[in-house]
């Protein structure tokens, strides 16, 4: 079996490596993604569509829109099928498995954590806020949200940063941050635009059509985030706990 | 684009033709820069040649953050060509990475310490070295 | 050997990172065709992953650019940093303008770099799905081996002849996770533990035998979390669905007979990494006094 499956392997690299000399060089200004219309497009367009000047994030969230949106949705229904899928799963009770070890929390390391968390989240939301006009964004903002929380579980315990983040809270938030998403997309429909047209907000922030989009892709970034965290925490809670939410690593 | 023309680094041929003589504080970056790799080797060389857990510990989590703050603050020194508004904010950028580093590197080399602890993992002894068996582990 | 036009060139500096990009792929095809543990095959997984934002990364690479943010220069907002006896004012009046096509090869693909972070978190999501599947897998059949699994359901596809397939894996569950509470239980530490704790429990006094089974299960999960408790969770399900099929079937004892040696054969390499071990521990067993944590 080991032997058998090293043919297709084989043939697969074969046929890449055949293909690979039709790529374009390393760092070649006329490679074809470089030189298409739409990416030559957006470079030069951005600022003057939507006064964003990190072109990822107007992309992202202006004109691929749609695309993200339904990422936001992959991200929140992993969660959901997460949180399906090993809730009252495995055992009831809270036998100790002999694995398990009874650990006080440590002082060095609640420490050092507790000075961290603020600085991560802050962080975060920096990241989150001036995505704008620096690398950064809603999903990089939200992982490290997350991850904050996620560093309470880990040198805490899981019943610690349920007590920060009650696990309620994550549906919640991860439902609303879509909801925020696509709540900004349908009220642009409803202004007369198309949907996720942000530019026909401009009618209710009483601004101009570019930062009608601009001040739209913080609301959408912000949706985003909210989802990103939520559940990136949800998967740590459920992943380490066998979806018990007690006693978790 | 053969060897000779040292495709394979280009980088560093570029850099080689074109930086003019180093300032001296650059001069220092890149003597902080090679002291950081000095003690990276010694790093790796001592997760493979020491014993057992904890001593390795010890190589991994001492020479890992001074190698890395070394490095970094070299980093940080060569880019201080010019003593310009932008070249100090990426010094101190660079310096909150460092400060991060020696705060977390350590904390987390006592963290796997204090989980082998819990665990039980006893530490090599003098006994252990005389029996054939346990220098393998 | 490096000279220009042969093939060695071409793939080894000309296009390496196309190469590693193959490579990286084929080691993560060849990891989720031919691993046999589902867990290795999620790391196949990700190494997939890698080697296609590579590829991303390679044929989106610009010579000379920089990262697709714009330069205060062309900054609609940034104006007043530009130093005011520029002779090209018109360029920095504070308004839109559309950037100069000799000035959009200066600014990096920003697509490629949009459709990675699509891919990398939409992959953090699967990850994780598939973690959950993993451990479910893993509840259920108490092994997350491939064949393994699949020779367990073939076992109770076997075992309810009658019943169609589809009916038969339902049944497999549900017994399954009845068969988790309390019936089994007494069976399961007659066959399993049986095999392990006798040699590890001489080494330490009798009291400090459950801390020292403690002590030794858990510095089995430093070692591998998995074999561990695979191997002693084998041993329940595969023991105790037996009693709990055999309303079913009648082919009882043949099926009774299967699991066990099997089991056993599971059971003993995990229960020998344990079991060196204590033997270690027990020559300078300190750490028992603090046990008693909490």
């Amino acid at each position: 079996m080991k032997l058998l499956s090293f043919i297709p392997v084989l043939v697969v690299g074969v046929l890449l490596l055949y293909a690979a000399k039709d790529f374009p060089e390393w760092g070649s200004l006329d490679a074809p993604a470089s030189k298409s219309p739409v990416s030559s497009h957006f470079i030069a367009n951005t600022g003057v569509d939507t006064e964003v000047p990190n072109m990822v994030t107007a992309v992202l969230a202006d004109y691929r829109g749609f695309d993200t949106m339904f990422e936001t949705v992959v991200v929140f229904i992993a969660g959901m099928a997460v949180l399906a899928i090993l809730k009252n799963s495995g055992r009831k009770k809270l036998v100790k498995r002999e694995f398990e070890v009874d650990a006080e929390p440590d002082l060095i390391v609640t420490n050092t954590v507790r000075l961290l968390v603020p600085v991560i989240q802050i962080f975060a939301f920096y990241v989150l806020a001036h995505g704008h006009v620096s690398p950064g964004g809603g999903f990089q903002g939200g992982v490290l949200m997350g991850a904050s929380f996620i560093l309470v579980a880990l040198s805490w315990d899981l019943e610690t940063a349920l007590i920060r983040f009650p696990f309620n809270w994550t549906t919640i938030l991860g439902g609303l941050g879509v909801f925020l998403y696509a709540g900004i997309g349908l009220l642009s429909m409803f202004l007369g635009g198309e949907f996720l047209d942000y530019s026909e907000l401009a009618n209710i922030f009483t601004v101009s059509r570019e930062m009608a989009r601009y001040h739209a892709m913080l609301g959408v970034e912000i949706g985003v985030g909210l989802t990103v965290t939520a559940i990136m925490f949800s998967l740590y809670a459920n992943l380490s706990t066998e979806g018990r939410h007690q006693r978790g690593l | 684009m053969s060897l000779d023309q040292t495709m394979f680094i280009p980088v560093l041929a570029e850099s080689l033709q074109t930086t003019s003589s180093p300032t001296p504080l650059q001069f220092f970056g890149i003597l902080l820069g090679l002291l950081g790799l000095f003690f990276f080797v010694g790093t790796a060389v001592g997760m493979i040649r020491f014993p057992d857990f904890y001593t390795r510990m010890h190589a991994a989590g001492k020479g890992d953050t001074l190698s890395t703050m070394l490095m970094l603050s070299g980093f940080g020194l060569v880019s201080m060509e010019d003593l310009s508004m932008g070249s100090w904010l990426l010094f101190f950028k660079i310096m909150g990475v460092v400060l991060f580093i020696f705060i977390t590197c350590p904390t987390s080399s006592h963290a796997l310490m204090r989980a082998a602890f819990e665990d039980d993992e006893m530490p090599m002894t003098e006994k252990d070295l005389k029996k054939p068996s346990a220098k393998k582990k | 050997m490096f000279e220009d036009g042969t093939i060695i060139n071409e793939l080894l500096i000309e296009r390496l990172n196309y190469l590693i990009y193959v490579v990286l792929l084929l080691i993560g095809l060849h990891a989720m065709i031919a691993k046999k543990n589902l867990i290795k095959k999620l790391i196949g997984m990700s190494i997939f992953q890698t080697a296609i934002i590579l590829f991303y990364v390679s044929i989106g690479v610009k010579e000379g650019s920089t990262i697709p943010v714009y330069l205060p220069e062309h900054d609609l907002h940034g104006s007043h940093s530009v130093p005011s006896d520029t002779n090209e004012t018109s360029h920095f009046e504070h308004g839109p303008f559309i950037v100069d096509s000799s000035l959009v090869r200066g600014y990096a693909n920003p697509l490629p770099h949009v459709l990675m972070l699509t891919a990398i978190v939409v992959g953090v999501a699967t990850l994780g799905l598939a973690l959950a599947l993993c451990l479910r897998i893993y509840q259920g059949y108490g092994t997350i081996e491939e064949d393994e699994v699949l020779a367990k359901i073939e076992r109770q596809e076997m075992l309810s002849k009658p019943s169609i397939v589809v009916k038969s894996v339902d049944s497999s569950k549900t017994t399954n996770s009845k068969a988790e509470k309390p019936p089994s239980k007494p069976k399961v530490s007659s066959s399993s533990p049986s095999t392990k704790r006798p040699q590890a429990i001489p080494k330490t006094k009798a009291k400090a035998a459950s801390t020292s089974a403690k002590a030794k299960t858990s510095r089995a999960k430093s070692v591998s979390p998995k074999a561990k408790p695979a191997a002693s969770k084998s041993t329940t399900t595969g023991s105790k669905k037996s009693p709990a099929k055999s309303k079913t079937a009648a082919s009882k004892p043949t099926t009774k007979a299967k699991p066990k040696p099997k089991v056993k054969s599971k059971a003993k390499p995990a229960v020998r990494t344990k079991s060196s071990s204590p033997a270690k521990k027990a020559t300078a067993s300190k750490p028992k006094p603090r046990t008693p944590k909490k």
